[in-house]
This record gives structure tokens, sequence and C-alpha cells, in this order.
């Protein structure tokens, strides 16, 4: 693959989101993965909508994995996708929305902020999202308790993450510590379109008994980038 | 026995209720549920079973009564959803179909994917008894 073609490709469906000199070459690269791109020029029954790569690394880090796409025009690409070799146990931080504790995988967090910390970052937009600042971005807020509908509390911690190359950024009440989360299968009755809806895809087993939740990095990327279903 | 023709008996809000014992697996003290977010409206939580996450249904909830009595037990059922357990206030025991009555047949779907799939009377009891199935 080509990068030019690629940028050239996203410049023309508007969905680069800095000028295409500053795209690095992995970047450009990375375009294949957003939703609704192609370079095709002529849309199939099967092929050409930008749909199949967007679907396949959600999937991936919707388990926690990735997806790494290395190309020399000429000569070849190669996709790779890492998978976790377990999901089963995994180093996370716990946190607080309302009365349930949940959890996050370390490799996934990047920064945690006081409310104090946060406030200089955040702004607001003419539709009424939030945005905080971070780096050379503007990262999409998402209150977890709006989203539990539970009730906000005076005290906030803002948590920023990544999957893959986007960041997110959610608010929640209080972090607690850094624990190996044992992750559990919930059952059927929390289908896809809850899990959705809550980013919650697994369920944790604390150390005293009680149960938690583990959310899905990359269903909080998905709602941060305004990615989300609207069926929801 | 045959087991298909065997039910556990139990009791909600002064009615009758009864699941195979075939679909049984044990019955327990009601733990505290923990409510999940945004979960579906006729569960009343989910609890820590043999360290894995079971649901625990209400089956007031999915009966529409607005009032009951505070569930003591839980039954541990398995269903097509996986083991499943259901609130209830007590047991009244194993009975058998073999001499039981019927009144009517009729499946009744709930929420759930919980069925009434008939309502019988049992030689020794006086009020009919609904028989469950997942």
């Amino acid at each position: 693959m080509n990068p030019k073609d690629l940028l050239a490709a996203g410049e023309k469906k508007g969905i680069l989101k800095k000028p295409a000199a500053e795209y690095s070459t992995q970047e450009a690269l990375n375009l294949i993965m957003e939703p609704g791109f192609s370079t095709a020029k002529k849309i199939t029954a099967i092929s050409g909508r930008g749909v199949g790569m967007d679907v396949v690394n959600t999937i991936a880090e919707a388990y926690g994995g990735k997806v790494l796409i290395e190309s020399t025009p000429g000569k070849g690409t190669a996709i790779s996708m890492f998978m976790p070799v377990s999901i089963t146990a995994v180093d996370s931080l716990s946190f607080v929305i309302g009365p349930w504790r949940c959890y996050l995988p370390l490799y996934s967090l990047d920064k945690v902020l006081s409310s104090a910390d946060a406030a200089s970052r955040l702004s607001q937009a003419e539709d009424g999202k939030t945005s905080l600042a971070y780096g050379s971005e503007q990262v999409g807020v998402i209150d977890m308790r709006e989203r539990f509908a539970t009730a906000k509390t005076d005290r906030s911690f803002y948590l920023v993450g990544h999957s893959m190359e986007k960041y997110f950024c959610l608010v929640v009440d209080d972090i607690k510590e850094q624990v190996t989360a044992i992750n559990k299968a919930l059952p059927a009755c929390f289908d896809d379109q809850w899990s959705q809806k809550t980013c919650i895809i697994n369920g944790v087993i604390d150390s005293d008994g009680s149960i938690g939740y583990f959310l899905s990095a990359g269903m909080l990327c998905g709602i941060s980038n305004g990615r989300e279903e609207s069926a929801l | 026995m045959n087991a298909d023709k065997e039910v556990l008996v139990f009791e909600l809000d002064d009615k009758l209720y009864a699941f195979p014992i075939s679909q049984m697996k044990e019955v327990i003290a009601l733990p505290p549920c923990n409510i999940a977010p945004m979960m579906p409206p006729y569960l009343l939580g989910v609890i820590n079973y043999k360290n894995s996450v079971l649901p625990v249904y209400s089956l007031e909830k999915i009966f529409g009564i607005e009032q009951g009595k505070k569930n003591s037990l839980c039954l541990i059922v398995n269903s097509r959803l996986g083991l499943l357990g259901y609130a209830i206030d007590a047991v009244l025991g194993i009975r058998s179909l073999e001499k039981a009555t019927q009144i009517e047949e009729r499946v009744s779907v709930l929420p759930g994917e919980l069925r009434i799939v008939s309502t019988v009377q049992l030689a020794m009891q006086e009020k009919p008894v609904h028989i469950l199935n997942n």
C-alpha cells in the first residue's frame, strides 16, 4: 500500500484529523481501519465499503488485542493481529462508578487526573460534548455516571486511556488500587446490546467474593471518538 | 421414579409454582444480590455462585407482583441460557405429577425465556401448581 494514496483517499473522504503532511507512514497505513475508508473505485457486493478492517480492528480491541499493519509499496503488506494469550487474569486499575467497582487493564491506561487537574484541560463544544486536551489531542470525555444512570458525587477522576492509537477519557467517582483482575464470563442475559451500552465485557470476582465489572478499552474508545451505534 | 414426572414445588406470593426436578441443581439461601449497571428489569441482581457470576431472576418482577414477601431462598436451575437463579419464598418439596390433574395446558411465555407450560392440581395440594420451564 502506498501511504500517499491512502492519504489522498482519506483527504477526499474528509476523514483526516490533521494535514496530510503531518501523518507518519504508520498513521497513514492505519487509515484502512477507519470506518468507511476505502480506496476502491468500484463498490461490489462484498467489498469497497470500508467496513472489513474497521470491524476486524474493533473486535480485536474489544478483546484487548490490536492490529498492526506493515507495508512496503511494490513489495507487499503484512497485517498482524495480536491477541492476549489469556484474558482471564489482567493487571488492572480498579475504580468506582456509583455503587460499582470497575476495572480497566493497565496496558490501556495512560494517565489519571483529579478533577482539579483536569479542569483547565476541559472544553465544551457547541453540541454540549466535553473534551479533554491531552497532548495534541482533544479527547472525548465519557461520564460513566451518566452512562450507568447513577448519581454523580462531588469527587471525580478522569482516566485517560487508549486503544490502538486512539484515546478515550472517562469520568469515574474514585480510584482504588492496582490489582490482578480475574475475569469471569457474564451470563447470557447480559447481551451484546447491554455490553455496547455499558462498555462492560466481563465480570470480575473480587478478593472479598463480591462482583465487579471489567470495561472494554476498545468500546470506550469507540464512544469517545463518536463511533457509538446510533441504535443504542 | 421418572425424573421428568417429578417437580420441585415452591411458594411465591401465596401461589404455588414448580420446576421439573431434572432442571434443578440445588436450593440455597438467597445471598445479597449485586445490582449490575443497566441490568434487565426482571433481574434481582447477580451473585457469586461457586466463583462464577450467576444471574438471579425475580419471579415477582416477571409475574408483575408488586409487593411480595421477602424472598429467602434461591433455586439454582439449569436452563437454555446456562445456570440461573430464581428468588423464591419457600420450598414445599418434591412432588410427583403422576396423579396430578391438569387444569390448563397453555404455554405462557414470560420475560427471561421463562414459560408456564401447564397448571395442575396435585393430589395432596389444594392450590393449583403452575409448572415452569426454561
